[in-house]
């Protein structure tokens, strides 16, 4: 059977990377005017482990250097060229040729950034004007355990709005990656949409952040394939979508 | 590409979880005729988490805001990891909070990500460590290549 990672242009270059599966098969592409996927052979019965998703990722990052692609989802498999030209490649050429053309020129982006609890409970304790006690009533220690909790999620949401308020304009589409809101939560977790040619000014915006939040450890990630993009038409600016990102009360942390 | 070293980009997520996000259940999915093959990939829910905080995480703050001197914020830069450990003793897992909330699903193999987690309870006599490690079991992915790491490396930068 053939495993396929992802869907590109006809014209795309083969990647130079080897698929998944033991030994690992040769990824090639399969070819129906105007569009090909990317698979490669796998044995029937093969069972997909952690260690595959990477290598799909591998697959598709390699594909993106060349030109657009829409990622497959993990564990997709037809079983013949025959079939997939057909069914796939035919047979819904023009919604896929068009999504390509939308994500043409365009990478995904990962920024995280994650604050040091002790560091936050300091600051908001301090802004708050909460001095140092600890309530011997089970109850009373618990309401004020709520209350750094509550001053701790708007801390981060604040903090994690800012970020995103100054990288959203360099990009073309954003979305949180996960859910921001409880106590527990990190500071963000959020994928930008970006044109390839932004991503040096996109990677001087994220060291301007490094630099004026030491208080945060960040994590920065890309290009990747648009993964949580792949629905996006052109035309859908994020910049237009502030107001809304912050009329919600949530700042837009989704739910 | 000097701005790229200078914002540290990385090529690919550093974690599981995160590269599951990329391709397990984002992307085109294709119907007609062609099937998964998810076989060997356990289902495991990934932010199957405490939404809202719990009551331990409640009485963990409350601990850490007891032990913080709350002098001000120049002076307090020298010691984060002082702080950093000081404030991660005192919660107990026993008071479990209330659940809600079971998001995203997402597969993986059993054990990788799991191994270890289940060792707090034995540690709540300890004043330290037992805090940031309790919830460490359920939202496996994130929370081990999430905050608690960069926090503590951060820590380790500054000494």
């Amino acid at each position: 059977m053939l495993y396929v990672y992802g869907i590109t242009r006809a014209d795309h270059s083969r990647p130079s990377v080897e698929g998944l599966g033991d030994p690992p098969g040769a990824v090639r592409l399969v070819e129906s005017e105007p569009l090909a996927a990317a698979v490669s052979d796998l044995p029937d019965g093969y069972v997909v482990h952690d260690d595959d998703a990477r290598t799909h990722l591998k697959v598709l990052i390699e594909l993106l250097s060349d030109g657009p692609v829409l990622p497959v989802r993990l564990g997709t498999v037809a079983p013949s060229d025959e079939v997939l030209r057909a069914e796939v490649l035919d047979g819904s050429a023009a919604e896929l040729a068009e999504r390509l053309d939308a994500l043409d020129g365009f990478v995904e982006l990962h920024v995280d950034a994650d604050d040091d609890e002790a560091h936050s409970i300091r600051v908001v304790a301090t802004a708050g004007g909460i001095r140092p006690s600890l309530p011997v009533d089970l109850d009373e220690r618990i309401q004020l355990g709520g209350q750094i909790a509550d001053l701790l999620v708007n801390y981060r949401q604040q903090l994690g709005a800012e970020i995103v308020e100054r990288l959203r304009p360099l990009a073309a589409q954003d979305t949180p990656r996960t859910t921001l809101r409880s106590a527990e939560d990190p500071v963000l977790r959020w994928a930008f949409l970006v044109r390839r040619e932004d991503v040096p000014r996109f990677d001087a915006a994220v060291a301007d952040l490094r630099g004026d939040h030491p208080e945060l450890a960040f994590r920065y990630a890309g290009p990747l394939p648009p993964s949580h993009f792949v629905d996006w038409q052109p035309g859908t600016q994020t910049s237009t979508t502030t107001d809304s990102f912050q009329a919600t009360g949530a700042w837009g942390w989704q739910s | 590409m000097t701005v790229a070293v200078q914002s540290n980009r990385a090529p690919n997520p550093s974690g599981l979880a995160d590269v599951l996000d990329l391709v397990l259940d984002k992307g085109i999915v294709i119907d007609a005729y062609v099937r998964l093959a998810l076989v060997g990939i356990e289902i495991l829910t990934l932010d199957a988490r405490v939404v809202i905080a719990s009551v331990d995480t409640y009485l963990r703050f409350a601990e850490a805001v007891n032990r913080l001197d709350l002098q001000p914020k120049e002076q307090a830069k020298g010691l984060p990891g002082l702080i950093g450990d000081l404030q991660e003793g005192g919660a107990k897992k026993k008071t479990s909070g209330a659940l809600s909330g079971v998001k995203d699903s997402v597969k993986e193999v059993a054990g990788s990500m799991r191994g270890g987690r289940d060792d707090d309870e034995d540690e709540d006599d300890e004043d330290r460590g037992n805090g940031r490690r309790e919830r460490r079991r359920v939202p496996a992915g994130r929370s081990s290549q999430g905050r608690r790491r960069p926090a503590r490396s951060r820590d380790d930068d500054e000494d």
